[in-house]
């Protein structure tokens, strides 16, 4: 098991690597020269080469490029904002815990509450609490995220003053946030969760525990639902691209000043040191969860455990 | 040879056919294809129909609710919002369908070629989709919208490049599979050229696993396409699209809702056609999965 977590762990720095050359050279081949965001729009062309050479713009790609890495993922520094000057590493870091508070709560809530539902309404097809929870599952794939914030807002905080409308502070302000980002996917894992029930349900090997007299309840969670989970749980880490990705939106909406909206305000300034520093940190933060989800996976899936548990013998029937 | 011919289009027809019954016979699947119709003929004959011009101002008449003269209310400039959604039907619905439409081309592209060829061309495609594929979509398309800036060809774009790792995936082991059955070696060993065997005898038999997550995509781009523009990025206010009409209207939202509330209400609509539609598709492709 060890092996395979350091494996993995292993694949994930090139991975992050290539994310950093992959946005470094989309902004690389932005058009408009950033010397002129720095220096304002009326600077000389000596004005213009001074900011060239102090922030380095003049050297050849593959340098800047090297540069750029390692100054990001060695030193952690992102450079300083061409606009206001701040430094963007520290401002980071301020905004990182908004934005993880959003996301992990948003993420849990489409899995906690999502799956079970999904399950619950696979268990009991057709009958009314299924065809119901469906129905509201379709409209919830079906609607944009920002635009249920928006409804919420009107609605809690604008005609019934119930809930604040945007801005941070306590808890209280989390929570439509939370729930207009989870909607959409709450909504895709119940319906996910629903048909990879249905589809085990209807194997043989629980036709056959069911006739050998094993109760329905055992069935259901001993046999089906451990069987079911493999496709849930890849969309659940599908789902956590959209929130990682939605926060954008969701901070937009609500106002919450995290990486989000930072992202946003650096790209109508055009200040781009901030625009690649806030898709990378959202990029890395992605990858992290999706390798701790690839090695809950592990623990889970007996496939991958037998590859690297067991006798020889069991390893090559694996591997074959 | 005639015969052949025959043969595979009685084949063919006979597929075909199964499926479209199966689909036909899908409620909701026919409902959600409907609504989606009904939506792109608003759009597409929107000059004739929408009652006012949607660029035009009437600062007499701003900020009215729904009535008989304006049947959604108007807007802070006095713009008749029926025609806006009409005219932003055009904007909303194309860049969904087109985006796919390039997705799924450039997707053909690179996927044919990954699965057909191997070797190093492969290996350089799917690393660098495997990049692509470990940044969320939305933030791509934030990055692509930013660099290329605003516009509807501009969006396009930006819109479809997260798609294509999914689908060349998808391709590209279609392809892989395909690629060593007997009809093809038979065509290979006629001396068919690769361009035409890939394009003619792989690529028609490669397609079926690419419809339901194409349809369903459109719907998932119409969502990222309004998103991208309540940000203020992709297509920008005054251009009617339904996202960046929403956007627009947010200030006037306490006292004016229904500004906010209606284009939503079309994007919902939209999506939601669109997805009943994708699970009526799946089930008839794979109707072991329905009941």
């Amino acid at each position: 098991m060890g092996k395979y977590i350091f494996k993995r762990i292993l694949m994930f720095i090139p991975v992050v690597l290539a994310v950093g050359i992959l946005i470094f050279t989309i902004m690389y081949f932005v058009p408009g020269d950033p010397a002129k965001v720095v220096a304002g729009a009326e600077a000389s062309e000596e004005q213009l080469q001074a900011v060239r050479e102090q922030l380095g713009l003049n050297q050849p790609y593959i340098v800047r490029l090297g540069n750029f890495l390692s100054d990001t993922f060695l030193h952690f520094d992102f450079g300083e904002s061409y606009i206001t000057g701040v430094k963007i590493s520290d401002e980071l870091m301020r905004r990182l815990p908004r934005t993880l508070t959003l996301g992990v709560t948003t993420w849990l809530l489409t899995v906690l509450l999502g799956v079970p539902l999904g399950v619950a309404a696979g268990v009991n097809q057709n009958k009314f609490g299924d065809r119901f929870c469906m129905f509201v599952a379709l409209f919830g794939v079906s609607m944009p995220p920002f635009w249920l914030g928006l409804m919420l807002v009107l609605l809690f905080s604008l005609k019934l003053g119930w809930l604040p409308s945007s801005g941070i502070g306590g808890p209280q302000y989390y929570i439509l946030p939370c729930i207009a980002g989870s909607f959409g996917g709450m909504a895709s894992n119940a319906r996910q969760a629903r048909s990879a029930m249905l589809e085990v349900i209807r194997s043989d090997y629980i036709v056959t525990a069911r006739a050998k007299g094993v109760s329905r309840r055992k069935v259901i969670y001993k046999h089906a639902l451990p069987n079911a989970l493999f496709p849930i749980l890849s969309t659940a880490s599908v789902g956590l691209a959209h929130v990682c990705g939605g926060s954008v939106v969701i901070e937009t909406v609500f106002g919450i000043p995290g990486i989000g909206l930072y992202l946003l305000t650096a790209v109508n300034s055009r200040d781009y040191p901030i625009i690649q520093a806030c898709v990378i940190i959202l990029a890395v933060v992605f990858a992290v969860i999706m390798l701790i989800v690839d090695i809950l996976y592990a623990f889970i899936d007996p496939k991958i455990k037998s590859k690297y548990i067991g006798t020889k013998a069991a390893r090559r029937k694996a591997d074959a | 040879m005639h015969r052949e011919d025959k043969v595979k289009k009685i084949k063919k027809t006979s597929e075909f056919k199964t499926f479209l019954r199966r689909l036909r016979k899908n409620k909701p699947a026919m409902f959600g294809i409907i609504i989606f119709f009904t939506l792109v003929v608003l759009a597409i004959l929107s000059p004739v129909i929408s009652p006012y011009g949607y660029e035009q101002i009437d600062m007499t008449s701003k900020l009215q609710g729904p009535s008989a003269a304006h049947l959604f209310g108007t807007d802070q400039l006095g713009r008749d919002l029926l025609s806006r959604i009409l005219y932003g039907g055009r904007y909303s619905l194309s860049l969904g369908i087109l985006s796919i439409g390039l997705a799924l081309l450039i997707s053909i592209f690179l996927g044919s070629f990954s699965g057909f060829f191997g070797g190093w061309v492969d290996s350089l495609i799917m690393r660098i989709l495997d990049v692509i594929q470990s940044i969320p979509s939305i933030l791509i398309a934030i990055i692509m919208s930013a660099v290329l800036g605003s516009g509807f060809v501009m969006t396009i774009i930006a819109l479809a490049i997260p798609c294509v790792s999914g689908y060349a995936r998808v391709l590209r082991a279609q392809f892989l599979q395909i690629s060593q059955v007997e009809y093809v070696e038979a065509a290979t060993s006629l001396s068919c050229s690769k361009f035409k065997i890939m394009m003619k005898h792989i690529l028609p038999n490669a397609w079926a696993p690419l419809i339901v997550s194409a349809t369903m995509g459109v719907a998932t781009t119409v969502l990222n396409a309004s998103a991208l523009s309540f940000i203020g990025l992709g297509i920008q206010s005054p251009t009617p699209e339904w996202g960046a009409m929403l956007s627009a209207s947010r200030d006037y939202m306490r006292d004016y809702p229904y500004m906010v509330i209606i284009p939503g209400i079309f994007i919902m609509i939209t999506v939601l056609g669109l997805n009943m539609f994708g699970d009526g598709v799946r089930d008839a492709l794979d109707p072991k999965l329905k009941d």
